[in-house]
């Protein structure tokens, strides 16, 4: 037992998961507050569609050496000014239609450049899948630097992201630059995205950052309390998600999944009972 | 008497859509003035083109003096605004507290520490609301229609405004507490606030105001509610037949059916 958790690449995964926990508990608090969780899904789905491409590029040597990452970023940045735009244009209400639009847009383009790509797809899929226990130092290293930039700005941008997020038009109406803090507010849900992306995989990423701030939002008393336990069951999801790993041989993150959502079903209980 | 407001020929179009047009009136201060009309008359819309967040096409809008369309940062630090409640994000965890404070921190920018002069301003104006101290810690998604409306007056307060923009505030508000809001409002009229608000029930609040503009598109009429309050008039702007019944010396309007 001992030799599993000094292996590397359990040691990787570790890091992550705290990693993890902490933008799960800052962004996905927001990502609540602001009804934007099918958002997560969105921008998720539409990275897959950007890696898948950058992956065609590089495969017919339009553009040599082109990092999936690069396509992902691009993708799901466009997603999110698409978001942003409809926001100021139409209101928060409109944010739905958006993604469900980018949403069949991106995996209609990810699958038909998957299918163009065949050898190389496995690269798309594990986007998809994601794997905590392939996670590499250099995805670590992204990792810290994105999460301190999103945990760093949010904390500086706190009242504002807030003010925002509870009563928009008083914000507009008291002169805060409502469409600014939006842009940076979609910025920064996108870049926790896909930098999760490889650890949980496009399908999960949704159930690890949505869920444990959900399950937070229903018992919580303050904000604070959200984000400080929206961190904790990230962790708990994730730390024994990856222990069960040990036991059974299924991805860690699967059933960090599961665990997240059976924290969440508890915390309905309790909402109700109290 | 200073004017607080004085709206000249206003025109508000959203692309080819007339929202508003040929609106004027002129708001001595202090008084408290009702907006009524029906919906899509253009009541919401002439608040946000007074606060500046809608730029209107044609016309021209004075605020203590200030003119609201070309410099509206200067007219928000004198409008402490409420807008419709349904539109608050209710299933955030907030505490009365942090709504009340939100918007001197906001102002003073990130990372400011709340002084004690703002804990304290942001107190007093929970108190001016008349809502009880315990107020201060609770959940405002646990708090009843009356009070969750008292708090957002008091976040508008807290920045000691000098003109009070309200819509729809009765909206979800049981009686009482529409008659405690409105005896706040006429005592925020003797601290020198003057007071606009949106209403669809101009009855529970008449004797309170001082001036009604009946609004539907146009300015069908401005003035004290007696003068407004008229079978045309409400039958003009409702597009249907309003009875009027006087009581103790004021009117009300009865809409609906009716037999003589």
């Amino acid at each position: 037992m001992l030799e599993y958790f000094t292996n590397p690449f359990i040691l990787r995964a570790l890091v992550a998961i705290i990693i993890m926990a902490a933008i799960s508990g800052v962004i996905g608090s927001f990502t609540v507050f602001r009804g934007f969780s099918f958002l997560i899904a969105g921008i998720a789905h539409s990275a897959m569609a950007g890696a898948a491409l950058a992956i065609f590029l590089d495969y017919y040597q339009i553009i040599p050496h082109l990092n999936p990452l690069a396509g992902a970023l691009l993708f799901g940045f466009i997603v999110a000014f698409i978001v942003g735009y409809m926001i100021q244009k139409n209101g928060t209400e409109t944010v739905d239609v958006a993604v469900g639009i980018s949403f069949a847009m991106s995996m209609s383009l990810a699958i038909l450049f998957i299918s163009m790509i065949r050898e190389y797809a496995v690269q798309a899929w594990v986007l998809i899948m994601g794997d905590l226990l392939l996670l590499t130092v250099f995805d670590l290293i992204l990792l810290i630097i994105i999460t301190s930039l999103t945990v760093f700005l949010t904390v500086l941008f706190y009242r504002e992201m807030l003010l925002i997020s509870f009563d928009m038009e008083y914000a507009l109406a008291l002169g805060l630059r409502v469409s600014l803090y939006n842009y940076l507010m979609l910025a920064l849900i996108t870049l926790s995205v896909i930098v999760l992306l490889k650890g949980v995989g496009a399908i999960l990423v949704y159930v690890f950052l949505v869920i444990p701030a959900a399950a937070a939002n229903n018992i919580s008393k303050t904000v604070s309390m959200v984000m400080i336990l929206a961190t904790l069951f990230a962790l708990i999801s994730g730390l024994v998600g990856l222990f069960i790993a040990f036991f059974i041989d299924v991805a860690p993150s699967a059933l960090a999944g599961l665990i997240a959502l059976l924290i969440y079903v508890i915390t309905l209980f309790i909402k109700k009972s109290s | 008497m200073n004017d607080a407001i004085k709206v000249e020929d206003l025109e508000v179009r959203y692309g080819n859509y007339v929202a508003l047009q040929e609106v004027s009136f002129r708001l001595p201060h202090p008084s408290i003035l009702a907006v009524i009309g029906p919906n899509g008359a253009g009541k919401t819309t002439l608040l946000k083109s007074l606060i500046g967040l809608i730029k209107p096409v044609k016309g021209k809008i004075n605020i203590f003096g200030i003119d609201a369309i070309h410099d509206p940062e200067s007219v928000r630090k004198i409008i402490g605004y409420v807008p419709q409640r349904e539109r608050v994000a209710e299933h955030i965890p907030i505490r009365a507290k942090d709504v009340v404070l939100l918007p001197k921190l906001v102002r003073a920018g990130p990372l400011t520490i709340p002084r004690k002069t703002d804990i304290l301003a942001a107190k007093e104006a929970l108190e001016t609301v008349l809502l009880p101290r315990e107020t201060w810690d609770k959940k405002f998604s646990e708090l009843s229609g009356g009070q969750k409306q008292k708090v957002l007056i008091a976040r508008a307060l807290v920045l000691q405004p000098k003109l009070l923009l309200l819509d729809e505030p009765f909206s979800g508000v049981d009686a009482p507490s529409q008659r405690e809001i409105m005896e706040l409002i006429y005592e925020l009229k003797k601290e020198n606030i003057s007071t606009i608000l949106v209403t669809h029930d101009i009855n529970p609040i008449i004797e309170y105001i001082d001036y009604l503009l009946l609004l539907n598109k146009k300015a069908i009429s401005f003035g004290v509610p007696d003068k407004v309050l008229t079978e045309e008039n409400l039958s003009k702007a409702y597009g249907i037949k309003i009875k009027i019944i006087t009581h103790r010396g004021a009117c009300y309007a009865i809409i609906g059916d009716y037999h003589a």
